[in-house]
């Protein structure tokens, strides 16, 4: 380890800043911030402005407005800022080897902060033995494979020990296996520094097992930060919602009851006195997690259940529907399962059409399959009741997405 | 047929007995072709990084006019250089005409489109995001350039050979400007035309093999840097 | 506004083809045999007068690459080997195309130094030959490859220099005197040094005064007449020339150098006609019988005397002085 210097636990922060190229507008954040140790996740689709966000934490782009702070210190973006620049590492999508050995891209960062030649090695060969890369040191990098390239450019990235390490979508290109062989090495990695990481992914799922937070960014605007239950549970819209995976979500309205009680209602799912998110007035939608759901073969006896709510089970709130597999398909390491909901309604509409991920064990276990008639059982809790609201669009696509 | 198979035996002969003026002619092809590489590389190098670099409006006709003197009549080359150092010409003071500086000053002027050239392909064929990644890991601005050139070598090394074989192969604007002097800027491609014009084709053939030979062995040595700087990167 | 990128593709690619034609003509100069300048009444002013550049002249003059002894079909071609201070004055092309309408024998003319014109003719690839170093001729006609030798014109050498005249070699006797001077003095002194006539008879002259010259102040260009008298004018340096060149540089103004010395028997310069010797070659190669008609018409009393007016009214003077006119028709000039 080198140079131990107090920080402030703020790793970095944002505020108010923006980026325009031309007339192009393609970022606007207004608040963000980061600590040591913490390992954030940043989602979006393409062209949200991710990488663009990524290359101005990065320090490698300056903001059209706005400030950036590393460690409560304004950030320069003159060659006088070298040594803030030095406490932020990137690693890009496609990641640039240098047209030589892996030792030597390895200690090349080291090199440039003017450390000696027997350090620079031995931190190399600490960082190559975290990643399991110690055999390639001396092969060049044009001869290796696309995973063994990222390893390397992680080991690269590593060993400079920055405040600050920005992921931009790592397990790209690689195959299972590597990426789950990839993800554990970067945990155990993780776990040992006090590193402050930003990964930037399309797989919500491969990275929840590295972040503690959660970013969604829509049409260049982070939209919603919080910790991941917070983000996964509860997105604050539904284009929110499907960037993290809610994919069961429906149009809801409010009715009054006579005795003053209000009512939700979406299909074939009604709920009495939901908690309402704030603007009442506007208009709702609600959302169910797909692994929130749970599917009971159909206890034929109780067709007759009513589709409605109060059914107490230990204290808990259960929503109880029926409904038919429609489809059956692995989702490694989960299940797929699309359930038909049976609806009293002859209103026209379609039926509404669940999608569960389960455990196939459960499912083996429950004799389910495509064709099956089941019990479905969602806690209350977990319907979540959020406005449907939508982002305006940018006038233009970000290029570096 | 036979002015060739008399002009391999004669260089022989040539070198065995140290003939002074193939000596001398070599020695000031070398001296002039040599100068006028470096001075070359010196001016082109940094220009083509440069340009290779940079974006700004017309960016795109300068890379034309650079291309288009890579191809440009070496004796139009020489023309104006001659009427440069003319003695009434703008440069007429410094008395270069007829003398080794004005045959590098031409042969510069001939080499550096090509450089320049050769180098920005060089600089063209690294990543889109190469500066980026580079300066992600910290490098200060003369750190980059330093890892550019390291990165850019081989291309660097091609840009050398080929200044260097026009330089080499140039006789019409030496001539010219050079005038051809014994023992002053006589050098062997100037000598070739002599005596060609003299009517010794034998000795005109003599004198371009060694010529040939002295860039062959230049060109072998840059080839093996290059081969080997290859192999580091494969092997 | 006309826009670069709407024209179609097919267009940029045609002038881009066109161009690259057109560029080709702009090579490097390999007809080695006229690198001197060529007659400055014949060439057009294009190109600023002081350079040292050739033009191609015009006519018949080819490059010594593909001298192709085959006539064409019906014409007969001869081929005249002559060296450059001829051919540079204008008056072998004037000749050769008088000829040519008169007998419809086409000549074809390459001018070298002399050395390599009088190769051509040892080597069959000439049919006559016009040079100016009689000791040379006599070898080759001693080794008989040449025969019919005949004088037809003369003019002299002179020694030109700068203006301030350095070694003041003005007031000398003769050109001994002068060349004398000149090395003692160590001024600049510009040779041709490429075993020309106009070299060899530098030597001889050098040889006549028991000087050797060399040293900083001797400087040897390897060229032909035109470029050496351009660097001696640069250099501000003395040479020896032929007059034929010298004036024509002089009226062009590419040159400021000044006449300083043409007095002496050593500077006589004598121009001879020869044939090439049909029998040392294969037979029909050389066209002796046409090329006997173009030596007899250099010495038919008319054409002396119109070279003995050649350019008078240009210089001044007569370039050449014809020897075969009978004494009342010689117009004695220089």
């Amino acid at each position: 380890m080198f140079m131990e210097i107090e920080h402030s636990p703020q790793v970095i922060a944002v505020n108010q800043i923006s980026f325009q190229f031309g007339s192009d507008f393609f970022l606007q954040i207004d608040h963000f911030q980061l600590a040591a140790g913490e390992v954030l996740g940043l989602l979006g689709p393409n062209g949200a402005g991710k990488s663009t966000f990524l290359r101005i934490l990065g320090l490698l782009l300056k903001p059209s407005k706005g400030q950036v702070t590393l460690s409560d210190q304004p950030v320069n973006y003159g060659h006088r800022g070298l040594a803030q620049r030095r406490q932020v590492t990137t690693v890009f999508q496609k990641p640039i080897l240098l047209d030589t050995s892996v030792q030597t891209n390895v200690t090349t960062g080291l090199k440039f902060r003017g450390i000696g030649r027997r350090q620079r090695n031995r931190m190399a060969d600490h960082w190559l033995d975290l990643f399991g890369i110690t055999h390639l040191a001396k092969r060049t990098a044009r001869q290796l494979s696309g995973g063994e390239t990222r390893r390397v450019a992680l080991a690269r990235a590593m060993v400079l020990e920055p405040r600050l390490l920005l992921l931009d979508e790592p397990f790209n290109d690689l195959d299972r296996e590597s990426r789950q062989e990839l993800q554990t090495q970067l945990r155990n990695v993780l776990k040992q520094v006090q590193t402050a990481v930003i990964l930037v992914t399309h797989d919500l799922y491969e990275s929840l097992g590295l972040v503690d937070r959660l970013g969604v960014m829509l049409h260049g605007k982070l939209v919603q930060q919080g910790s991941v239950a917070g983000v996964l549970d509860h997105p604050c819209n539904p284009q929110v919602a499907s960037v993290v995976g809610m994919t069961n979500v429906w149009p809801a309205h409010i009715t009054q009851k006579g005795s003053g009680k209000t009512c939700l209602h979406s299909g074939a799912i009604t709920l009495n006195d939901p908690n309402l998110p704030g603007s009442t007035s506007s208009t709702l939608k609600i959302g169910i997690r797909p692994e929130k759901i749970l599917l009971k073969p159909d206890s034929s006896a109780s067709k007759t259940l009513p589709n409605q709510d109060d059914q107490h089970s230990s204290s808990k709130r259960y929503v109880s529907l029926q409904g038919k597999i429609i489809a059956w398909e692995p989702a490694t390491p989960l299940v797929r399962i699309q359930v038909q909901l049976n609806d009293n309604y002859t209103s026209g509409q379609p039926c509404q059409t669940l999608n569960v991920l389960d455990f196939p064990e459960r499912s083996h276990l429950n004799k389910l399959e495509a064709g099956s008639l089941v019990e479905v059982q969602i806690a209350t809790k977990d319907i979540h009741i959020m406005p449907d609201f939508r982002h305006p669009e940018r006038v233009s696509q970000n290029p570096i997405d | 047929m036979q002015p060739i198979r008399d002009g391999f035996w004669e260089v022989l002969q040539l070198i065995k007995n140290g003939d002074p003026e193939l000596y001398q002619a070599t020695f000031l092809t070398l001296l002039t072709s040599g100068s006028a590489i470096l001075l070359a590389c010196i001016i082109g190098v940094p220009s083509g990084i440069l340009l290779g670099l940079s974006r700004f409006p017309g960016r795109k006709l300068l890379v034309t006019l650079i291309n288009t003197g890579m191809g440009f009549p070496p004796v139009l080359v020489g023309l104006f250089v001659f009427l440069l150092l003319y003695r009434d010409g703008p440069l007429g003071n410094l008395k270069w005409l007829y003398t080794p500086a004005a045959m590098v000053t031409a042969q510069v002027i001939i080499a550096v489109p090509l450089v320049i050239g050769v180098t920005l392909a060089a600089i063209g064929s690294l990543e889109r995001d190469w500066f980026l990644q580079v300066r992600s890991l910290g490098a200060s601005y003369g750190q980059t350039l330093l890892l550019l050139l390291k990165e850019t070598r081989l291309g660097l090394a091609a840009a050398m050979m080929a200044g260097l074989g026009r330089i080499l192969a140039e006789v019409g604007a030496v001539m010219m400007v050079g005038g051809n002097l014994k023992g002053e800027t006589r050098v062997l491609t100037t000598s070739i035309l002599m005596w060609v014009q003299r009517g010794d084709y034998e000795l005109a053939i003599a004198l371009g093999i060694f010529l040939l030979g002295i860039a062959f062995i230049a060109n072998l040595c840059l080839t093996l840097v290059q081969q080997r700087a290859k192999e580091r990167r494969t092997g | 506004m006309f826009q670069i990128r709407c024209l179609p593709n097919w267009l940029l690619l045609l002038v881009f083809s066109l161009m690259l034609g057109c560029s080709q003509n702009t090579s490097e100069p390999t007809d080695n045999s006229t690198y001197s300048n060529s007659t400055p009444s014949e060439s057009t002013s294009s190109i600023p007068k002081q350079p040292g550049t050739s033009n191609s002249p015009s006519v018949s003059a080819t490059s010594e690459s593909e001298a192709s002894d085959k006539p064409e079909s019906d014409k007969v071609n001869i081929t005249l080997s002559t060296t450059t201070s001829f051919f540079n004055t204008g008056l072998a092309e004037i000749l050769a195309e008088q000829f040519e309408k008169e007998t419809g024998i086409h000549v074809r003319i390459l001018a070298k130094g002399t050395g390599a014109a009088l190769r051509e003719g040892q080597e069959g690839r000439a049919d006559v030959l016009v040079v100016h170093a009689p000791p040379a001729e006599q070898k080759l006609i001693d080794a008989g490859f040449a025969i019919e030798r005949t004088t037809f014109m003369h003019n002299t050498f002179v020694v030109v220099g700068p203006e301030d005249d350095p070694a003041a070699i003005a007031q000398s006797d003769d050109v001994l005197d002068a060349f004398r001077k000149i090395a003692e003095s160590e001024s600049g002194f510009v040779s041709r040094g490429d075993d020309s006539g106009t070299h060899k008879k530098e030597r001889s002259i050098w040889e006549a005064t028991s000087t050797d010259p060399s040293g900083d102040w001797y400087q040897e260009t390897g060229q032909g007449m035109g470029a050496s008298l351009q660097v001696a004018d640069q250099t501000n340096s003395y040479c020896l020339s032929d007059i034929g060149t010298y004036l024509a540089y002089l009226a062009e103004d590419r040159i400021q150098l000044k006449n300083h010395c043409d007095r002496g028997d050593a500077l006589y310069n004598p121009y001879s006609v020869m044939l090439v010797n049909p029998e040392k070659f294969d037979a029909d190669r050389i066209h002796v019988g046409e090329a006997r008609q173009f030596a007899e018409y250099l010495t038919r009393s008319d054409i002396q005397k119109q070279i003995g007016e050649f350019k008078r009214e240009l210089f001044g003077q007569s370039l050449f002085t014809p020897d075969l006119l009978s004494d009342e028709q010689s117009t004695g000039s220089e």
